[in-house]
């Protein structure tokens, strides 16, 4: 599993001006819609956000929901990507031949990815910090970091959908991305939930997303674990339930393309 | 009056970008060339890889300025007209991706004449005429994505012929073809001077195929040529000596070097450690290159008298042969 | 020579147009994008301040309607963007696809091969954002006079004579870069950042407002969003101002174009 991962990452650093690339965007698209919540506001307080989040500082707000939804598509992205990127070098075939257990295999082929990815994340997030002056102290620190580390074991299980997916239709990197940015206007990342109609909070509310950036938010605002519970129970349920589904898809996956093969490109 | 006149050609590339206030290394690929090139002539530029060949084309064709010496195609100065240029000539360059895959073959002639200036009125007819010679029109309104690797450089002939040019650059024109596409190409290679009164300009580096189309060879290596006649009057110069071959085992090719004897490694294969060797060896002296060889360490496999080829010529000339 | 070079002009449009066809998930993708961020701006708005106006941009930029000011923001971005992503990517893909070189052994005129590009761009774009609009008005109950917006374009057209500019400039440097992918996206995201399309460049920090002032783009955008909120005459500053970026990108395109077309003739399109 090391040894993927590794030439996952060297493939990665090969070309540094990718990961500047990389980092650029992040910041871009997160800073666009900051300033622009700004603008409107005048300021960076919102009393209408405060009454219906419990959160009145936008820029904190959207600095949460952002890094989250980072966190969240970087598995799904893993995947896709990677699946993808070993049909097209053919190896895909000889890596499952190989006695490395199918599941061990993907997860490896990920994590390389997701480890970057994330650390992009960090990068930005603190980028974000300090362009914005977010207030941050040891004590929200480490609170919020049993909860990322909860939420990514949901985000890994959830992602799994689409490595199972993307076995059965091949070139599904568009969709994956659609799906992406879809979620952006379900778990509530850059506005309150409460302006979308009820079906799509109730939607939202099926997305482990939208549980870990409520209770992210809440540590930020010094509310304790207890006061938070019911979130915390949806993303353990929802963090259970998306692993056995994904399971179940992926082992379905693999059984059919055993029997119509893997297909190249 | 000939087609191509060539005089002291030369080209360096500099081996990075050069931007201003920085000093870079320039390297020599063309070392100064001459040749001509009659019109109606087949002229071939013979040479390994790396040898300049494809940087003469891109010069002749105006796709790459001169470092020195100068160059006229059908009169006009490669430097001055390049359009004009442009207009009478045409090319197939190396490589499968020149043309637009996603595109259809017919998309693709449209498009060429088109950037070519060919006259509206005859657009359809020519396009119609290339198709059915290079045998695609049946084929016409697929995507070039889908072509065999042959199909495609049937495409790009066709493509190169859309001007009606006068001369023809072709390089490497049967590179990476199966066998079949490939005698297609030669045949309509020939066809094309013989019936069409073109004049065409290949390189090479395939020694038979030099000898079997062209009416004048020139062999170039390092950037200069080094031998230019018929492929007879070059054979000549080896007439008076044999070729031979010998498959030897367990035998380290960097030892031919110190040899007396000008022998090249034609083939090599790693995994049975085996060589093929050639020269040229006056048949008192085969002894001698036998026990030479085998007080190096050589097993001999077989020797055999082969008749003199260019290859032969090339290996006279550089002591090396010329291979993939 | 002009009547010559219409045929080509039109096959090299034509050609891309072809090619363009064939992929048609960009379609959708480039719809969505659009829509993404619209949706975005209008649901932040929303959901910070309950209203449709915001009295705060009012006493920045003169607009009330968050909406609108984020709509024509974007419309002068994607257009822009035209020229620069579209041009550089055009002449990238036929240095991948290998076929840069038979149009440019071509007697065609370079210029022609160049602005059949680019001309097809600015087709498409149009439609796009008339598209755009239309959709924006239906979904979003967008107030734009359209009149007033017919008035900007030829503002339009001066910026964009900046951004064909900076374009060529980037074209041209691109082709001889290793790996240009990257290059390209962190001049898109920067043109982004600093075109002021779904913020005033006041809320900037300095160093990056100044930047934003120096690139053709939020010139184009702080022009068009006077005149169509106020007219011409009160738009006079950014117009001058907007000519003077405008001619300086013409002029550094054309040398780095012809730099690069020198380029191309000494060390040879680089082939992958």
């Amino acid at each position: 599993m090391l040894a993927v991962m590794e030439k996952e990452l060297r493939m990665f650093f090969r070309y540094p001006l990718r990961v500047v690339s990389s980092i650029i965007v992040g910041i871009v698209f997160l800073v666009q819609f900051i300033f622009f919540g700004q603008a409107v506001l005048g300021g960076r307080y919102s009393s209408m956000l405060a009454a219906s989040t419990g959160m009145g500082d936008y820029p904190t707000y959207a600095l949460i929901g952002y890094v989250l939804w980072w966190l969240f598509t970087s598995p799904i992205e893993a995947y896709i990507f990677g699946i993808r990127r070993e049909l097209q070098r053919g190896t895909l075939e000889i890596n499952m031949l190989a006695p490395l257990r199918t599941i061990k295999f993907l997860i490896g082929l990920s994590l390389g990815w997701i480890l970057i990815d994330n650390v992009l994340m960090g990068v930005v997030f603190l980028f974000g910090v300090c362009l914005f002056k977010i207030p941050l102290s040891w004590g929200i620190i480490l609170k919020a970091v049993p909860i990322f580390m909860l939420a990514f074991v949901a985000f890994l299980g959830f992602g799994m959908i689409f490595a199972g997916l993307v076995m059965l239709f091949k070139n599904i990197g568009a969709l994956g991305q659609i799906f992406e940015f879809l979620v952006m206007f379900l778990s509530g990342v850059f506005f309150p939930l409460n302006v979308m109609p009820y079906w799509v909070r109730a939607v939202g509310n099926a997305i482990p997303l939208t549980h870990a950036i409520n209770i992210v938010r809440g540590v930020f605002v010094g509310k304790s674990y207890a006061e938070m519970a019911s979130s915390l129970q949806a993303l353990l349920l929802l963090s259970t339930a998306y692993w056995l589904i994904s399971y179940g898809i992926f082992r379905w996956a693999e059984k059919i393309t055993r029997v119509v093969g893997y297909g190249g490109y | 009056m000939n087609a191509i006149e060539v005089r002291e050609l030369k080209k360096s590339y500099p081996k990075k970008i050069p931007l201003p206030l920085r000093r870079v290394e320039w390297i020599e690929a063309v070392k100064g060339i001459s040749f001509e090139v009659k019109k109606g002539e087949l002229f071939g530029l013979l040479g390994p890889n790396g040898a300049g060949k494809t940087t003469t084309i891109k010069m002749l064709t105006t796709l790459l300025e001169p470092t020195g010496g100068e160059a006229k195609i059908l009169g006009y100065d490669i430097k001055r007209d390049a359009r004009e240029i442009r207009k009478r000539i045409n090319l197939v360059a190396e490589g499968e991706r020149t043309l637009y895959w996603r595109l259809s073959a017919y998309e693709n002639l449209k498009y060429f004449s088109r950037i070519y200036y060919v006259p509206k009125n005859k657009e359809k007819g020519r396009i119609e005429e290339l198709l059915k010679l290079v045998g695609l029109w049946e084929r016409r309104n697929d995507l070039v994505m889908g072509f065999s690797r042959g199909m495609k450089q049937r495409l790009a002939i066709a493509k190169a012929l859309i001007n009606d040019p006068e001369v023809l650059f072709l390089d490497e024109p049967t590179l990476g073809l199966d066998v079949q596409s490939a005698l297609f190409v030669r045949e309509f290679i020939k066809k094309l001077v013989e019936e069409h009164k073109k004049t065409v300009l290949l390189t090479t580096h395939y020694m038979a195929e030099a000898e079997e189309l062209c009416d004048r060879i020139a062999i170039i290596d390092h950037g200069k040529i080094i031998a230019l006649d018929t492929p007879e009057g070059l054979k000549r110069m080896i007439t008076d000596e044999d070729a031979v071959e010998i498959k030897v085992k367990d035998f380290a090719p960097s030892k031919l070097e110190r040899s007396p004897f000008r022998m090249a490694v034609v083939k090599e294969d790693a995994s049975t450690n085996m060589l093929l060797l050639r020269g040229q060896v006056v048949e008192e002296e085969l002894p001698k290159l036998v026990e030479w060889l085998v007080r190096r360490g050589a097993k001999i496999l077989s020797v055999e008298q082969k008749e003199p080829t260019l290859e032969d010529v090339f290996i006279k000339l550089t002591g090396r042969a010329i291979r993939d | 020579m002009v009547a010559t070079e219409l045929r080509p002009l039109w096959a090299v449009m034509v050609k891309n147009w072809r090619i363009f066809l064939s992929y048609k998930i960009w379609f959708v993708s480039d719809i969505l994008m659009g829509l993404f961020f619209v949706a975005q701006a209008l649901l932040i708005g929303i959901g910070l301040t309950g209203e449709r106006n915001s009295p705060a941009l009012q006493k920045l930029t003169g607009y009330s309607d968050y909406v609108a000011f984020a709509v024509l923001g974007l419309m002068v971005l994607f257009f822009g963007l035209t020229f620069l992503s579209g041009f550089v990517w055009n002449v990238v893909d036929e240095l991948y696809a290998g076929t840069l070189e038979y149009n440019f052994a071509a007697p065609m005129r370079r210029p022609t091969f160049f602005l059949g590009n680019v001309l097809l761009r600015i087709v498409m774009t149009l439609i796009y954002l008339i598209f755009y609009l239309v959709l924006f008005k239906f979904l979003f109950n967008l107030h734009l006079n359209f009149l007033a917006f017919i008035k900007a374009v030829p503002v339009l057209l001066i910026g964009a004579l900046g951004m064909i500019g900076l374009g060529m400039a980037a074209a041209g440097v691109v082709l001889y870069l290793r790996d240009p992918g990257p290059f390209i996206t962190v001049l898109e995201m920067l043109v982004f950042a600093l075109s002021g399309a779904m913020y005033p460049l006041s809320i900037l920090p300095k160093g990056l407002q100044i930047m934003a002032k120096a690139l053709p783009y939020a010139p184009t955008t702080d022009a068009i969003r006077k005149v169509v909120a106020f007219g011409y005459g009160s738009a006079k500053n950014e117009i001058v101002y907007l000519i003077v970026i405008s001619s300086v990108y013409v002029l550094f395109g054309y040398v780095a174009y012809k730099w690069s077309e020198k380029q191309a003739r000494v060390i040879g399109l680089k082939s992958y």
